[in-house]
């Protein structure tokens, strides 16, 4: 089930990803803002995080676009290395950023509406988990119709397929890249919301599994495609849930890290096509 | 101006005449003259996590500290503390107590950096620290090679004092005794409520900490004619790890009664959210305290029930009362009350005291002698415990004692006749039922 | 741009206004012999001791990062393979670490290359991605490994400090120099590399692999030279690491940031030039130790801010470092057009 959540997640970073070949290297410590949105929130003054879920949204779209507008953009015409360091740049910034600001402990969301669990059909399932997927999948979908019907989204994935011929047929291909970035992001800023009203959340641990998790996911998945994110995402999920189970929990991360550089490796071909065609 | 040779390489001489002239300014700031060497300052070097995982600990561990500086320089009437009953050291001709903290973060090569640092440029007379195994065992070198005393109160690890140092000395209780502590417990459990108790599953962090920690059990188990191992000792990264619910799965499978989890704050929360979300439970949850004992946990309602090795509990006032007025004190001063790990420092921080105010002088031969021969009653150290160091250098008085997590206090439960009537809860009860 | 043919071409491109790198090195290192002697703290010294060997971690990564142009962020595992080795060798077998050291880069340079057969077909941020995920796997896997330590780590024999072949000392000075050797010796091979035929095929795959390999450069033996050369540096800086700081575990040799420090020095100093990694890593270290003692402790992670800013910054400003090189043709734009376009272009800036 944390698949689907992998799933959004990955969404956000492939979207990025795919539409100006950027890695955003600092896509957990997004996250992280948002999460501690949620937590601060719901911890003063006691908004429910479910509320919170448009207000994150906008508010990671905002950053998303912001940070294009403000930093990325002077990358943008530099080596790729700029864009490496720079995304590297604001995982440390952000990450500690938020240590400096709110500290370094750990946080729950309590007092989550929805707290508590089921057993169903013999399996027990957390409530939290529950609505997150469907959170999760709902906003997914709202991604694909986005990308698919309207005329944004469509702009955005001319631009992802050949930036010059967007340029010619006159779209404005600087803005596309911030509303992608603010589209990402704002992805990202709903999975996190929700993951953080069951997961205790710690600004040096958190943000790290969710960006190699989100990084396998568009591996395996193909860059540039929403469904293939998400199926990616589950994928992950299934990965670390069965390597532990089956193989030695002590190495669960460790069969992450694998897939994604066989996906990486395995996907080669594309990718170098992909590229020159660029 | 910036040189451009055809094939691109910039070399500007500017550049290079800016970083000469940074490293002397830096050079020159470097130039720390250290108060210490006054005569009558007595300087403990404190090494801590005050940024990284353990920061909020670390923190803690200052406020409380400082306190004891407070209750040592301004002459608090907290007897038989030591050093609290006069300004200053009384033994010392009142010198004047200065704590100089550092950060370590937790990285074994900036404890050791900063431990040589406080020595050397700041004259530290003593260093104490530092939660951590490894940037203990760094800062113990730098001790060892520079001839001053450091005195760990906050690191528990098993081997510490196994390396034949001479200027190493341990306070706590360390891994191995509270692992006895603990399984005595459980023994104690099967003998007066037959509480059946026999196969037990370890899952650790795999940090230093974790690895540690369970390595101690593993051996108490296996010296144990009562105890068996069931499943085989699980790690997980707790950096990385977001859910435990597999491990949980192969635990349950595994049938084990007592779970014996050495973790973080974070994974203890994913461990115990993750146990409720599945509805499993064992018949006991038994840890060796650390990240179980830690207030973020504490006011969690999954934390109720849980039963711990520990140096404290909210409630060892009564069978300890010069405790409470400690804490009273430190609470005041600090607006830090103690709590299952800076109990630790303020026992360190007053072991250092009492050894400073007993030697002959402050110098590092005379503290060492003093410590080799320190023989303090309970509560003089700040400790429930008495303090007198083996020729290893290990506090063999230190004792644990087992508490429970109840409405987010630490109840003593064992040894029985030092818990409070209905302290405890057993069984404890199911998921549904709470 | 003339891109030299040989060697000898490259050596007499020189603009007579700038002062040649011959007499520049010597300069600056021969300058840093008298730095113990301004020490008035032990602190500086420990400072300059990490300024030297993290310049030559620098210039390790300087070569396969720099040069190569293959942004590598796992270098931290032939660090951290380097660092075992040696205090394995010398810890559980007592062989000397003037040998271990040796033996330390092999290994590493071992590591290195298999890390490269594995991941050289991947490029720009794939590569960068490949080598991160290994470095992490590796860190799990170290800290699950018993027979190096796990999580405790080794610990070094202190009591055998000062003894002939331990590459132990007592005095500070010695690992200055010994230190000072090392970033030296880096520095110079470096060079060499900036004027050899090597250099300039590292450059070319750099600039463009395509077009080098249809000139008929093996894209491939030639980053896998780069990297076994920057592997087994990188080993011996790990040994040497290990040497001074007496104590090995995952947690101080494997971490993120570790892998981290690796690319900015080079980056904040110059990328690709031989001396950026000597004026990054003064920068760094010195920026990263006096912000610690002065900043930590009170305020918690405000230096890990600064150096964030600071990075993000040199990335949206200046890329290559504060030392500039022309930007290469690798760039963005440019490789969306034509590469052969684009070198007639860069020409024609000329």
């Amino acid at each position: 089930m944390i698949g689907l959540a992998f799933g959004l997640v990955a969404a956000g970073l492939g979207l990025i990803w795919g539409v100006m070949d950027i890695v955003n290297f600092a896509h957990g410590e997004h996250m992280l803002i948002a999460m501690y949105v949620t937590l601060l929130a719901s911890a003063e003054l006691s908004v429910s995080p479910l509320l919170l879920l448009p207000v994150n949204a906008v508010l990671m779209f905002v950053v998303g676009y912001g940070t294009y507008v403000v930093i990325i953009k002077r990358t943008m015409d530099g080596p790729v290395l700029g864009q490496v360091l720079c995304t590297f740049g604001l995982l440390l910034a952000i990450r500690y950023g938020i240590i400096y600001l709110v500290g370094p402990s750990t946080r729950t969301v309590s007092n989550f509406a929805f707290d508590g669990s089921t057993v169903a059909y013999g399996v027990s399932v957390s409530h939290p988990a529950v609505l997150t997927a469907v959170v999760s999948v709902v906003t997914i979908v709202l991604l694909y119709l986005l990308l698919e019907r309207t005329a944004i989204g469509k702009a955005i994935r001319a631009t992802a397929q050949d930036k010059q011929a967007a340029q010619v047929l006159g779209i404005e291909t600087d803005r596309i890249y911030a509303v992608s970035w603010g589209i990402g992001l704002a992805a990202t800023g709903v999975a996190g919301t929700m993951i953080a009203t069951y997961f205790p959340i710690q600004p040096n641990a958190t943000p790290g599994v969710w960006t190699i998790a989100s990084f396998a996911a568009v591996a395996l998945g193909g860059l540039g495609s929403i469904t293939g994110a998400v199926i990616g995402g589950i994928v992950i999920g299934l990965v670390q849930h069965l390597g532990a189970t089956l193989i030695d929990p002590s190495y669960q991360q460790l069969y992450v890290y694998v897939v994604l550089i066989g996906a990486l490796l395995y996907q080669r071909e594309g990718i170098l096509n992909w590229v020159t065609d660029r | 101006m910036t040189e451009e040779s055809a094939n691109g390489r910039l070399v500007s001489r500017r550049g290079i005449l800016k970083t000469t002239g940074a490293a002397t300014a830096f050079s020159l700031a470097g130039c720390q003259g250290g108060s210490a060497g006054d005569s009558n300052t007595f300087t403990i070097g404190a090494l801590h996590p005050l940024s990284g995982d353990a920061a909020e600990m670390g923190t803690r561990f200052k406020d409380v500290v400082g306190a004891g500086v407070q209750a040592v320089n301004g002459g608090a009437d907290l007897s038989p503390l030591a050093g609290a009953s006069g300004e200053g050291l009384q033994g010392q001709d009142g010198a004047t107590v200065e704590v100089l903290w550092r950060d370590h973060q937790g990285d074994s090569d900036v404890a050791r950096t900063e431990a040589e640092s406080l020595v050397l440029d700041e004259g530290a007379d003593m260093l104490t620290g530092c939660f951590y195994s490894g940037s203990t065992k760094a800062v113990s070198q730098v001790a060892e090679r520079e001839g001053v005393p450091h005195v760990c109160g906050t690191a528990i690890g098993e081997g510490l004092t196994e390396r034949g140092l001479d200027w190493f000395w341990q306070v706590p209780p360390h891994t191995g005794i509270k692992g006895e502590s603990m399984f005595n417990f459980a023994s104690d459990m099967n003998a007066e409520y037959d509480a059946g108790l026999e196969r037990v599953a370890i899952i650790h962090q795999d940090g230093t900490f974790g690895t540690e920690v369970a390595n101690s059990m593993v051996g108490v188990i296996e010296n144990s004619d009562e105890f068996e191992q069931a499943p085989d000792t699980i790690s997980y990264n707790a950096s990385s790890v977001s859910s435990l619910s597999s491990q949980i799965g192969a635990i349950r499978d595994a049938d084990a009664d007592i779970i014996v989890h050495a973790a973080n704050v974070r994974d203890a929360l994913i461990m115990l959210e993750d146990m409720k979300t599945e509805d499993y439970y064992p018949e006991m949850m038994l840890t060796p305290g650390s990240a179980y004992l830690d207030p973020s946990v504490l006011e969690e309602s999954v934390s109720e029930y849980v039963f711990s090795g520990s140096d404290f509990s909210n409630d060892m006032y009564s069978i300890h009362p010069p405790m409470g007025e400690y804490n009273s004190y430190a609470e005041e001063n600090s607006g830090t009350p103690f709590d299952g790990s800076n109990i630790y420092a303020w026992g360190e921080f007053f072991t250092a005291i009492a050894a400073a105010n007993q030697a002959d002088s402050l110098d590092p031969g005379d503290l060492q002698s003093s410590l080799n021969s320190l023989s303090l009653d309970p509560y003089v150290s700040g400790l429930p415990y008495p303090v007198e160091f083996n020729d290893k250098g290990y506090n063999t008085e230190a004792f644990s004692f087992v508490v429970q997590a109840d409405d987010e206090k630490l109840e003593t439960v064992w040894p029985f006749d030092q818990a409070q009537d209905d302290a405890m809860t057993y069984p404890v009860p199911s998921w549904s039922d709470r | 741009m003339n891109i030299p043919k040989t060697a000898e071409e490259a050596r007499n491109v020189v603009d007579p206004r700038s002062i040649p790198l011959a007499y520049l090195i010597p300069a600056i290192f021969i300058g840093a012999l008298a730095l113990p002697y301004l020490a008035t703290s032990y602190f500086f010294i420990n400072t300059l001791i990490y300024v030297l060997l993290f310049v030559g971690l620098g210039q390790s990564w300087n070569i396969i990062g720099g040069y190569a142009g293959q942004i590598s962020l796992g270098h931290a595992v032939m660090f951290a393979t380097g660092a075992y080795t040696t205090s394995i060798l010398f810890i559980y077998y007592g062989i000397t670490p003037y040998l271990g050291l040796i033996v330390a880069g092999l290994v590493a340079a071992a590591v290195g290359l298999s890390l490269g057969a594995l991941t050289f077909r991947l490029r720009y941020h794939y590569f960068s991605i490949a080598t991160l995920a290994a470095t992490l796997g590796i860190y799990v896997i170290f800290l699950q490994w018993d027979w190096i330590g796990g999580a405790v780590g080794l610990e070094y024999p202190i009591a055998q400090i000062g003894d002939s072949l331990s590459l132990m000392f007592d005095s500070r000075q010695t690992y200055f120099y010994v230190m000072w050797a090392f970033a030296l010796g880096t520095t110079v091979l470096v060079y060499r590399l900036h004027t050899s035929k090597l250099g300039i095929y590292l450059k070319a795959i750099d600039i463009d692999q395509e077009l080098a390999e249809n000139a008929g450069i093996s894209a491939f033996w030639y980053k896998m030279y780069a990297m076994g050369l920057s592997s087994f540096i990188a080993g011996i800086g790990g040994g040497l690491f290990a040497q001074y700081v007496l104590y090995v575990e995952p947690r101080i040799l494997l971490t993120l940031l570790r892998n981290v420090e690796f690319v900015m020095i080079p980056v904040v100093g110059g990328l690709g030039t031989v001396l950026g990694p000597v004026v990054g890593a003064a920068i760094y270290v010195f920026t990263r130790e006096y912000t610690r003692t002065l900043l930590g402790g009170t305020q918690t992670g405000l230096n890990w801010v600064i150096f964030g800013t600071i990075l993000t910054l040199i990335a949206m400003y200046r890329p290559s470092g504060l030392i500039r090189r022309r930007p290469a043709i690798g760039d963005r734009e440019e490789r969306t057009q034509n590469s052969t376009a684009s070198v007639r272009s860069e020409a024609d800036d000329d």
